[in-house]
């Protein structure tokens, strides 16, 4: 399973501005609700809330990856954002993050979740993949360094 | 005070079956799990001369496994209530567990028990055993 699969354009937005961790996890459950329709999406930014307050997604060099799996959730849903400016994010070693992937799953799904959550984790570790999507200018052109890195 | 618990998750069952008891730990001291992984860089070499299969890709496959088994974990112990974060590096397991001890402040290390048999098995008892003497803080096998 590919990230890139996991994405089409309309879930994923570039260089955006957002002042704060909360502005960034409320856009991308936005941009899920906007592309897959997902209904109660109040309940997703909580649990995704909830989650974070027990311990910061942020896994270093400025990535964040967001997730959960939920009962209520009925198919993989996965959103991506860049911003303009680094945000606080709480991450592990202290840096602010301009990568941001959201991962929400069903229960029943859990072994593809975590298998995509460690593979995006594996692919936001190497410098010039995230160099090449920070210089991203629009959603397709972010999609296409994806494609190019996970093809590498 | 125990605040900060470094669990060391291998990619193995015991690490996963350790999880539920380091999350009842932390939760009972108020302490937050760093959960750290090391992607053992010489093993990759000693597999891609055992197997030939390139060095390259045997590398992405242990670093995906690896943060397979941090995800696992963070999973229980989120679903416990338990507070954390994950980490994971490359290198030689002894000196980079050692160095993120200290790094993460780490009041306690704690190591889940390996089972089994053969050179693998030996060289995880080995480590364990070396760690404890380079260790600053106490050290728990589960």
């Amino acid at each position: 399973m590919k990230l890139s699969e996991c994405l089409t354009e309309n879930a994923v937005v570039v260089q955006m501005s957002a002042r704060d961790k909360r502005e960034i996890l409320a856009g991308l459950v936005n941009l899920i609700e906007q592309t897959d329709g997902l209904m109660d999406t109040k309940s997703l930014l909580d649990e995704i809330m909830q989650r974070e307050e027990l311990g910061s997604t942020g896994i270093g060099k400025g990535v964040a990856i967001p997730h959960v799996h939920l009962e209520e959730i009925a198919e993989m849903h996965v959103a991506m954002m860049t911003t303009a400016r680094g945000v606080d994010y709480g991450a592990i070693d202290d840096q602010p993050c301009r990568i941001f992937i959201m991962v929400a799953a069903p229960d029943r799904d859990r072994e593809n979740y975590l298998h995509l959550l460690a593979e995006v984790s594996r692919l936001f570790r190497h410098d010039e993949v995230r160099e090449s999507v920070l210089k991203a200018e629009t959603p397709a052109a972010l999609l296409e360094a994806l494609r190019s890195a996970e093809g590498a | 005070m125990i605040k900060r618990i470094l669990y060391v998750v291998t990619t193995t069952q015991e690490a996963l079956k350790g999880a539920a008891f380091v999350a009842e730990l932390a939760k009972s001291l108020g302490a937050q799990i760093i959960a750290y992984g090391v992607v053992d860089t010489s093993a990759a070499q000693r597999l891609t001369q055992a197997t030939g299969e390139p060095e390259s890709e045997i590398v992405v496959k242990m670093e995906e496994d690896a943060w397979h088994y941090l995800y696992d974990v963070e999973d229980t112990c989120k679903s416990l209530g338990a507070m954390i974060v994950l980490q994971q590096e490359e290198g030689f397991p002894d000196s980079r567990i050692a160095a993120a001890a200290k790094k993460f402040r780490a009041d306690i290390v704690v190591f889940a028990r390996s089972r089994g048999a053969g050179a693998a098995h030996s060289r995880r008892e080995r480590s364990i055993t070396s760690l404890i003497e380079r260790l600053d803080c106490p050290v728990l096998v589960v």
